[in-house]
């Protein structure tokens, strides 16, 4: 069962070996490249703007190329969007392509059952697609680590290790899931994609500020108040005012809570992926028939 | 003997649509057995339901004593299945497909599964999507047949083929069966492929059975008798008739039963199996009510 | 020898292979002691079920003419009763020549002439199984 798995599936397991890999070796670059001339922690002494990580990297060529992928906000953007296409172009076919080619009913008709069908299939494939976000989301971490003070890793949250193994395991399983039930491959993917957006932006704009009662900061002192929005750790929420004073007041999430947020949102998108795995078995082995 | 096939009013229901309804057959070992009938007769949801790739609404279907939904492992090496219009793995080669048999199936005979591919002349490097459609019948047939299964489903197999791979793919079976000595069930709308290579046979209209049996039996206890109009219904009410037709001279009558002695001017005339099946097709209740079913014939 | 099949003719398959099987022997084509093509080789040629090929020879050895040995084959027997002799054989066909050249004087047509004999070949036969 391997084997066939491996050969149904051999040339994206190819391709995201590739992506991961180039992925891997562009952070190890990157972070390689701000480890020879790390950014000055504090503003300069004659109170200009705290230089950003892209002005601190070497000036050569190599130094010139990784400058271009942090300007581009690769990361940013990348390791947000490749879960979701994971899930969609690995996970959708998965079990839809072999309905819609009614290849399902000839590998449920050879001696091995549809249980076993079903479950080597989504450990064959969850297994490396996770795998390979953990690596990418670790060394994103580190990346971070290099950067120094300058780096907010709240802005980054996604894109770190343990939520890319998050948001991977749960595209992934919406997508099978959405590939059982409607069948067909391709409104499977839209299926998915639109599920992912929509679940994903409604927990981080919802949920994930409130995963523990926000911090008060409030003062009337204007230099405090630059001076703390400078400090990157914290994870500024919205600004209110005291009912009881005209003093500004802002909540916000302090940078030691930032792992215990990771814990806690990646939980979710694990619990509601084994949900989705849960139903797609369900639905395979019991209504499919 | 254990029947490789069983049904027991066995039924299938969409929704408030029944696709098949009590259905109680038992095909003896060792046959090719014909199921025969319109689209959308249910012969389609019949092999599913005994292959195990849906369960029954109502009633059971048994393979060789045992259930496909209750001991699938013990089926599924058992029983060879090619669903319609042989779906295969269009990016494969034939001989990964051969490898996909191999691993998947506990009994299988690599060499045997070769030796059929190269009798097809087929290059084991071929893309499976670039085979024409006779030759990923046969290839379908050969991953069927390479597990040496004890019964073997085929729905629809030369539905879609032309008469040389017609031809080609019901001699590549009897072959098998020659030499393996499985049971076959096969579906079909063609009777003359059924009437080659079956001696066993189901006719099945609006997912009811109508009738089952040897050819051979259905043959000899089913007749034609023509004869003038005007004394028919002396003979109306001695024989049990599947379907009578009336011309403004002449009575046709097709019978079931042994020959009763005819009056004056009636006849019989040979019937074919042909004619038989799309008599029954042709008035879907006279497997389950015995009443006759009048028709005008027009000119 | 080679099997054929006439997929339109309203012979039973068995009986046509009987039959062929007969015109062998008649023509020479098979002789006493020859082997008759096993199941497999003629399910081959013909493509029909092997069932049919089972009961033609099992009617053929319960009439004599051929004989049965397990794990070697089915043979012709040895003492065949020539299903024509010579003679019989020539009497019949000029019987058959000058009906044909009558009928064709009275201006039948050669599709009515086979109607015709077919119709009273079936109603004068007791044995052939329908």
């Amino acid at each position: 069962m391997t084997w066939v798995v491996w050969r149904q599936h051999r040339l994206e397991a190819l391709w995201a070996l590739l992506v991961a890999a180039l992925l891997a070796a562009s952070i190890g670059f990157v972070a390689h490249q701000m480890s020879i001339s790390p950014c000055p922690a504090q503003a300069s002494p004659g109170g200009g703007p705290v230089p950003g990580v892209a002005d601190c990297l070497p000036s050569d060529f190599w130094g010139s190329l990784a400058q271009g992928i942090v300007r581009v906000n690769l990361y940013q953007y990348g390791l947000v969007v490749l879960p979701a296409l994971a899930g969609a172009f690995v996970g959708a076919p998965l079990v839809a392509r072999e309905i819609e080619t009614g290849t399902a009913r000839l590998a449920w008709t050879q001696g091995v059952t549809r249980r076993r069908w079903l479950l080597v299939k989504l450990g064959l494939v969850f297994v490396p697609l996770l795998a390979g976000a953990a690596v990418v989301g670790i060394l994103e971490v580190l990346l971070i680590n290099v950067e120094g003070p300058q780096a907010n890793r709240w802005a980054l949250f996604d894109q770190q290790a343990p939520m890319t193994v998050g948001s991977t395991a749960f595209a992934l399983a919406l997508a099978v899931a959405a590939g059982s039930v409607l069948g067909r491959s391709v409104p499977a993917m839209a299926a998915a994609l639109l599920g992912f957006v929509v679940t994903r932006v409604g927990i981080a704009e919802l949920a994930r500020p409130r995963y523990l009662s926000p911090l008060a900061f409030s003062t009337n002192d204007a230099s405090a108040i630059s001076a703390m929005k400078g400090s990157q750790t914290a994870w500024w929420l919205d600004q209110f005012q005291f009912r009881t004073s005209v003093v500004q007041a802002y909540h916000y999430q302090p940078g030691d809570r930032f792992w215990t947020f990771q814990a806690i949102e990646t939980a979710i998108l694990v619990g509601l992926a084994a949900m989705l795995v849960a139903f797609t078995v369900y639905w395979v082995l019991r209504r499919l028939g | 003997m254990i029947a490789p096939i069983e049904a027991t009013g066995l039924g299938k229901r969409y929704g408030r649509k029944w696709a098949l309804r009590d259905c109680s057959i038992r095909v003896p070992a060792g046959r090719i057995a014909g199921l025969v009938g319109p689209n959308g007769a249910g012969k389609t949801t019949f092999l599913h339901l005994a292959a195990g790739l849906l369960r029954p609404s109502a009633g059971e279907v048994r393979m060789f004593g045992r259930s496909p939904r209750e001991q699938p492992k013990l089926l599924l090496d058992r029983v060879g299945f090619v669903a319609q219009d042989a779906p295969l793995y269009r990016d494969f080669s034939v001989a990964d497909m051969l490898r996909f048999g191999r691993v998947l199936n506990a009994r299988w005979d690599q060499r045997a599964a070769e030796a059929r591919v190269r009798s097809l002349k087929i290059p084991f490097g071929q893309r499976l999507g670039h085979l024409s459609g006779g030759q990923r019948a046969q290839v379908a047939l050969t991953v069927a047949l390479g597990k040496r299964p004890e019964l073997l489903l085929l729905d629809e197999p030369v539905a879609s083929l032309d008469p040389l791979a017609r031809r080609e793919f019901l001699r590549a079976l009897t072959g098998a069966v020659a030499e393996e000595g499985l049971s076959v069930l096969l579906s079909s709308h063609l009777v003359g492929d059924l009437e080659r290579v079956c001696d066993y046979l189901v006719i099945i209209v609006g997912g009811q059975v109508q009738v089952a049996g040897d050819i051979e039996t259905l043959r000899s206890s089913h007749r034609l008798l023509v004869g003038p109009r005007v004394r028919a219904d002396r003979l109306l009410s001695a024989v049990d008739v599947v379907r009578a037709q009336h011309s403004e001279r002449q009575t046709s009558l097709w019978i079931r039963g042994p020959l009763p002695v005819l009056p004056s001017g009636w006849r019989e005339e040979p019937l074919s199996l042909e004619e038989l099946v799309i008599t029954y097709l042709a008035t879907p209740a006279a497997g389950t009510l015995p009443e006759p079913e009048l028709e005008v014939a027009g000119l | 020898m080679e099997f054929h099949l006439d997929t339109g003719s309203a012979v039973p398959y068995y009986v046509q292979l009987i039959q062929q099987v007969g015109q062998a022997l008649a023509f020479g084509i098979l002789e006493p002691g020859d082997r008759l093509p096993t199941v497999r080789e003629v399910v081959a040629q013909v493509a029909v079920n092997p069932n049919t090929v089972h009961r033609a020879y099992r009617e053929l050895e319960h009439d004599g003419l051929v004989v049965s040995r397990p794990g070697l084959g089915t043979f012709v027997a040895d003492a065949v009763p020539a299903a024509l002799a010579p003679a019989s054989y020539q009497s019949l066909r000029a019987d058959l020549e000058r009906w044909i050249q009558k009928a064709r004087g009275l201006g039948v047509d050669d599709d009515r002439l086979a109607a015709l004999f077919a119709h009273v070949l079936r109603e004068n036969a007791d044995d052939v199984v329908a």
